[in-house]
C-alpha cells in the first residue's frame, strides 16, 4: 500500500460523510491521537481529495493544536483512484464492518492493567473516558455489588385483599436498568 | 371493591417457605419449572431446603430447552442439572415461537424437523433431552397440546410446578397473582384443559429482585447465571429468554452487548435480524400506526396482510381484530383503532385480547369529557 504524507489543508470532508462520533469518544480518539499519531493512514479520493474514510481523525488534526503541532500538519494518506459511487459505498462498508468492544473481555482488561498498577481511576478517566461509575462496574464485575445485596434487608410479604374502588395503592413495577423506547 | 396488597409481619422469605410447605403438603408431585433466570434459582433453592428437612432425596426439576437461549443460561442449567441433589428433565420439545423484525411478524417452530434440515437450529439438540418422540410424536409438526401437558407426563397424583413468578416483574404477573384471594398463589395453566390435575405455585410472588438476588448469594452460597452480571455491566435487560419476540427484539442490542457470538448465530438462521439491529433506532413506529388506523379496520386487514407472514400468524391476528371489533362497538374510547393497529404492531397477539387503554391517555380524556358533557346535557 502506498502511504503519502499529506498536509491537511489540501484535503477536505465529502459533503456525503455520514459518520458522527459521540464525544466521549472522540476525546478518546483524540488522547490516542495525541499521543501516538496517526498509526494508519486515512483513505482519500484521488480525483477531488474528499476523504473516503478517517473523517474523524481529520478534523481533530485539524482543529485540536495539540494533534496538529504532534504530526506537524502532515497527515499519511492513501489515494484510491475511484468514482463517486465507489467512494460512498467503500465510506460505507468501511464504516459498517467496524467491531464491538464486548464487555466481558473489556472487564477482564481493565482488571488486569488494575492489578498492574500501570493505571489508575485518573488514567482510565484520561485515556478513555471512563468514568467512575463504569470503572467500578467493570472491576467488580458483578450485579451483587451495584445493588448493595449485602445492605438490603428481605422484603415484607403480602397477600391479597379486596378493599373497596378508590382506596387502592398504585403498585410498583420493576422496570429495566434501561427503560424501553 | 378493588384488589390491593395487605402486607404482613414477616418477610418474604419466610412466607415463601410457609407458601413451599404447603405445596408439599397437598401436592402428590411438586417439580421445580427451570428456567435458568434468577427467580427460578431462588425456587430451586428453597425446594432444596424443603427436601433437606424431609428427607425426600433430589429435587425433580423440570427444564424447556426453547433452542434459541442464550449460551451462558445453557451452561449454567447444565451446570445446576450435574449437582447431585437436582433431578432434572430437561425437554426440547416442537412448539411455535414469534419472530419479529420490524413490525413483521413469522411463526417458527422451536426444534422442528424442517429447520433442522435446513441447518436452521440455533443450537444442536442435547442427546439426553426428552424430545417429542417420547410422546409418540414428530418434529415435523408443533405440539398438538401445551408443553405442560407433556412435561407432566408420568407424575402421580396431583401435580405441582413451582415457578419463579413476581408480581413486580410486570402489570400482567402482578395480575395474575391477585386473580384469588384464597391460596392466590396456587392458580391452574393458561388453557390448560380441566381434567388435567396440574397448578402452578408462585411461591415468591411477593419477592423483590434484590430479595432474589440476597436469598441465592447469602443463604446458600450459591451462584446464579452469570448473565446478569454481565446484564448489569451493559445495562441491557435482565430477563432471560428467546430474544426474538415482539417485546424481546426491540431490545436485540443487549444480546450483542452480552453475548456476540450469540447474536452471530441468531443472524445466521434469520438474517433479517440484522435489520432490526441497524433500523429500529430510527423506526418510525407512530407514523406506522397512524398510516394504517386511518383506513379503520379496512387498514387492519391491510396491515395483517402486510405485516404478518404465515396464514397460522394471519389467522390468530384476525381472531385478535374480531375479539377487538367486539369491544370498540361497545366502547369506541376505550377501544381505538390505532390502539388496534399498535398492538397487532407491537404487543403480544396470542395470550390475550387486547385490554382497553388506561387513565393518561388521550382517549381517555376524550371519554371523560363526553361523560362531562352528558350530565352537563341532562342538568
Amino acid at each position: 500500500m502506498k502511504v503519502e504524507m499529506v498536509n491537511v489543508d489540501e484535503l477536505k470532508i465529502s459533503e456525503w460523510a455520514a459518520t458522527y462520533i459521540l464525544r466521549p469518544d472522540l476525546l478518546t480518539l483524540a488522547i490516542s491521537l495525541t499521543e501516538y499519531g496517526f498509526v494508519q493512514p486515512i483513505l482519500v479520493r484521488k480525483s477531488n481529495n474528499e476523504i473516503i474514510d478517517g473523517n474523524q481523525r481529520f478534523l481533530l488534526a485539524t482543529r485540536n493544536p495539540h494533534i496538529k503541532e504532534k504530526i506537524g500538519g502532515l497527515i499519511p494518506v492513501h489515494y484510491v483512484d475511484c468514482n463517486s459511487s465507489e467512494a460512498m459505498m467503500m465510506h460505507l462498508q468501511m464504516n459498517r464492518g467496524r467491531g464491538t468492544l464486548q464487555v466481558r473481555r473489556v472487564s477482564n482488561i481493565i482488571r488486569k492493567l488494575s492489578l498492574s498498577r500501570a493505571y489508575g481511576a485518573k488514567d482510565f478517566s484520561r485515556l478513555l473516558s471512563m468514568k467512575m461509575d463504569e470503572l467500578e462496574l467493570l472491576l467488580d464485575g458483578t450485579l451483587i455489588k451495584m445493588r448493595k445485596i449485602p445492605q438490603h434487608t428481605y422484603s415484607r410479604a403480602w397477600v391479597p385483599i379486596e378493599v373497596p374502588a378508590g382506596e387502592e395503592k398504585p403498585v410498583v413495577i420493576e422496570r429495566p436498568p434501561n427503560p424501553d423506547r | 371493591m378493588t384488589r390491593q396488597r395487605l402486607f404482613l409481619d414477616m418477610s418474604c422469605v419466610d412466607a415463601a417457605r410457609a407458601r413451599i410447605r404447603h405445596v408439599y403438603d397437598t401436592f402428590d408431585t411438586v417439580c421445580v419449572q427451570f428456567s435458568g433466570g434468577k427467580d427460578s434459582t431462588a425456587v430451586l433453592y428453597l425446594a432444596k431446603e424443603i427436601h433437606e428437612e424431609r428427607g425426600l432425596g433430589p429435587v425433580k426439576v423440570i427444564f424447556r430447552d426453547e433452542e434459541m437461549v442464550s449460551p451462558l443460561v445453557v451452561d449454567y442449567v447444565m451446570k445446576i442439572r450435574d449437582y447431585d441433589w437436582v433431578d432434572m428433565e430437561w425437554y426440547c420439545l416442537p412448539y411455535g415461537a414469534e419472530v419479529w423484525i420490524l413490525g413483521r411478524r413469522e411463526s417458527a417452530i422451536l426444534w422442528s424437523q424442517r429447520r433442522k434440515d435446513l441447518g436452521e437450529w440455533v443450537r444442536p439438540m442435547p442427546e439426553f433431552a426428552i424430545n417429542a418422540t417420547h410422546f409418540g410424536l414428530t418434529h415435523e409438526k408443533p405440539l398438538p397440546e401445551s408443553v405442560d401437558y407433556y412435561t407432566m407426563q408420568g407424575k402421580p397424583g396431583r401435580v405441582a410446578f413451582i415457578t419463579g413468578v413476581r408480581a413486580n416483574e410486570s402489570m400482567i404477573r402482578y395480575r395474575s397473582c391477585v386473580q384469588k384471594l384464597h391460596e392466590n398463589y396456587i392458580v391452574s395453566p393458561y388453557k390448560m384443559k380441566k381434567g388435567i390435575p396440574l397448578k402452578f405455585a408462585k411461591i415468591i410472588y411477593d419477592w423483590q429482585m434484590d430479595d432474589v438476588l440476597k436469598f441465592i448469594t447469602e443463604e446458600h452460597g450459591a451462584e446464579y447465571c452469570p448473565y446478569y452480571d454481565i446484564a448489569a455491566m451493559t445495562g441491557s435487560n435482565t430477563r432471560v429468554g428467546i430474544p426474538l419476540h415482539s417485546v424481546a427484539i426491540r431490545r436485540i442490542g443487549d444480546v450483542i452487548a452480552t453475548e456476540p457470538e450469540f447474536y452471530d448465530r441468531l443472524v445466521e438462521v434469520y438474517p433479517r435480524i440484522d435489520s432490526q439491529r441497524r433500523m429500529w433506532p430510527d423506526f418510525d413506529v407512530e407514523a406506522l400506526i397512524e398510516l394504517y388506523s386511518k383506513d379503520g379496520f379496512d387498514g387492519a386487514g391491510k396491515f395483517i396482510d402486510e405485516f404478518m407472514l404465515g396464514p397460522s400468524m394471519q389467522r390468530r391476528a384476525r381472531a385478535f381484530v374480531a375479539q377487538f371489533r367486539n369491544k370498540h362497538i361497545q366502547d369506541p374510547h376505550s377501544y381505538p383503532i390505532n390502539w388496534l393497529i399498535r398492538n397487532l404492531l407491537l404487543n403480544e397477539i396470542n395470550v390475550t385480547s387486547a385490554s382497553p387503554i388506561g387513565p393518561g391517555t388521550k382517549a381517555h380524556a376524550v371519554r371523560s369529557t363526553e361523560i362531562v358533557e352528558v350530565v352537563l346535557d341532562e342538568s
